[in-house]
């Protein structure tokens, strides 16, 4: 009786041990899993709908590099770089815009990840900037009399070294496709604050703004983007 | 919360996408007609009608009639603005039955375009309109005075016609 009892309480006490001993490494690894997976980092990328527009729309060309750096659990400084070239062949006017462009500012992720994923809904706010040439090669005249034939006048004008600045919203999403490989869809609205003016004509596509209102400062654009994440540290 | 954005988004973006500035509107301003006054003679302050009057310009060796057979005292022509010089002819007492008195004015001017906007593109105005009338032995015609050296609007008269 007292033999058995005692083997029992070394049973009991090996089996304690062993859940205590199992219990204990569980925690362990939680607190690792939390840890570690969230990435600190570089993240630099290109966009990949331009070059794609660029090979069906013989009227557009461009590429843009794109990179953010994660400051706080939500917050990410950001930056893109640009150059577009877009030819505006409309049934009046013919011209052409090319230059390149700079975007800073910062994303804010409001998406709350589960554990080990490093997925994004985000909104941004963008200050952008673009050195640009313009050249009006012809146009139209507006008479609303039919009485002359109208053609167009062929007259070329080129406006060089022009700068247009501007405001931008961002709403975007990034998702994980593979180990630090991203992809990421954006709508962006632009307000343009300020620009220089082509004497006797106006901008009508400024990169990185793209396509000018003659009513409003108003400017939309959307980005299909695909990045890598060098990690540099965990937290 | 973010459905709200979403949705305020596509809002935005769809009334961008839908711009008035496609369409070029009747109320833009665009190039000027040549307004033109018909006045007495006699008595140059008084409007005086040109009965049955026919304006005609020739075109690619066509005559393009402007008005035919109308009396009255003004007319808004357009001046050709791909060229410096347009070339009118002011029939007089023209009707079916009758030819009436032809007139040959020739406006030369110097043209400037300006630029209006994406939809509309350039408008042409005019500068240093002179006109000049051909003499022959019979012109209805007495003198013709510009009053006006840009023509830019259609809100003035920029010639007037004495007869």
């Amino acid at each position: 009786m007292k033999r058995t009892l005692t083997l029992l309480f070394f049973i009991k006490i090996l089996f304690l041990s062993e859940f205590n001993g199992y219990a204990q490494k569980k925690e362990i690894k939680i607190n690792d899993t939390i840890t570690k997976n969230n990435k600190y980092g570089l993240r630099i990328g290109v966009d990949i709908a331009r070059p794609v527009i660029s090979l069906f729309d013989e009227n557009f060309s461009g590429f843009e590099v794109m990179a953010d750096y994660r400051l706080t659990h939500r917050f990410y400084i950001a930056v893109e770089y640009g150059f577009d070239q877009d030819n505006q062949t409309e049934s009046n006017l013919i011209a052409a815009s090319k230059g390149s462009y700079l975007k800073i500012g910062g994303d804010f992720n409001a998406y709350n990840n589960w554990i080990g994923m490093n997925n994004a809904i985000y909104v941004g706010l963008r200050y952008g900037v673009s050195t640009f040439d313009q050249n009006l090669e012809g146009y139209t005249i507006y008479t609303g009399d039919s009485t002359f034939p109208g053609t167009m006048v062929f007259d070329p004008r080129s406006y060089e070294g022009l700068t247009a600045q501007w405001a931008e919203f961002i709403f975007g999403i990034k998702t994980e496709i593979l180990t630090n490989l991203f992809l990421s869809i954006n709508l962006q609205l632009k307000n343009k604050f300020s620009e220089d003016i082509p004497e006797n004509f106006n901008n009508l596509y400024i990169p990185g703004f793209n396509k000018t209102n003659d009513y409003g400062n108003f400017g939309v654009g959307f980005g299909y983007g695909i990045s890598y994440l060098i990690p540099i540290y965990k937290k | 919360m973010f459905k709200k954005i979403i949705f305020s988004v596509l809002l935005i973006a769809l009334s961008v996408s839908c711009t008035r500035d496609d369409i070029c509107t009747e109320e833009t301003p665009k190039t000027p007609l040549l307004i033109i006054n018909f006045k007495s003679k006699i008595n140059p302050l008084l409007a005086k009608e040109v009965p049955d009057l026919t304006v005609t310009t020739i075109i690619n060796d066509e005559n393009v009639d402007l008005y035919k057979s109308v009396t009255r005292d003004s007319i808004a022509i357009p001046l050709n603005t791909l060229a410096d010089t347009t070339d009118y002819l002011l029939i007089r007492g023209n009707t079916t039955n009758t030819d009436g008195n032809t007139d040959s004015i020739t406006f030369t001017y110097q043209r400037d375009n300006i630029y209006i906007n994406r939809a509309c593109a350039f408008k042409t105005i005019y500068k240093n309109l002179i006109t000049q009338l051909e003499i022959e032995e019979n012109n209805w015609i007495n003198e013709i005075e510009v009053n006006t050296l840009i023509i830019e609007n259609e809100e003035n008269t920029h010639v007037t016609i004495f007869h």
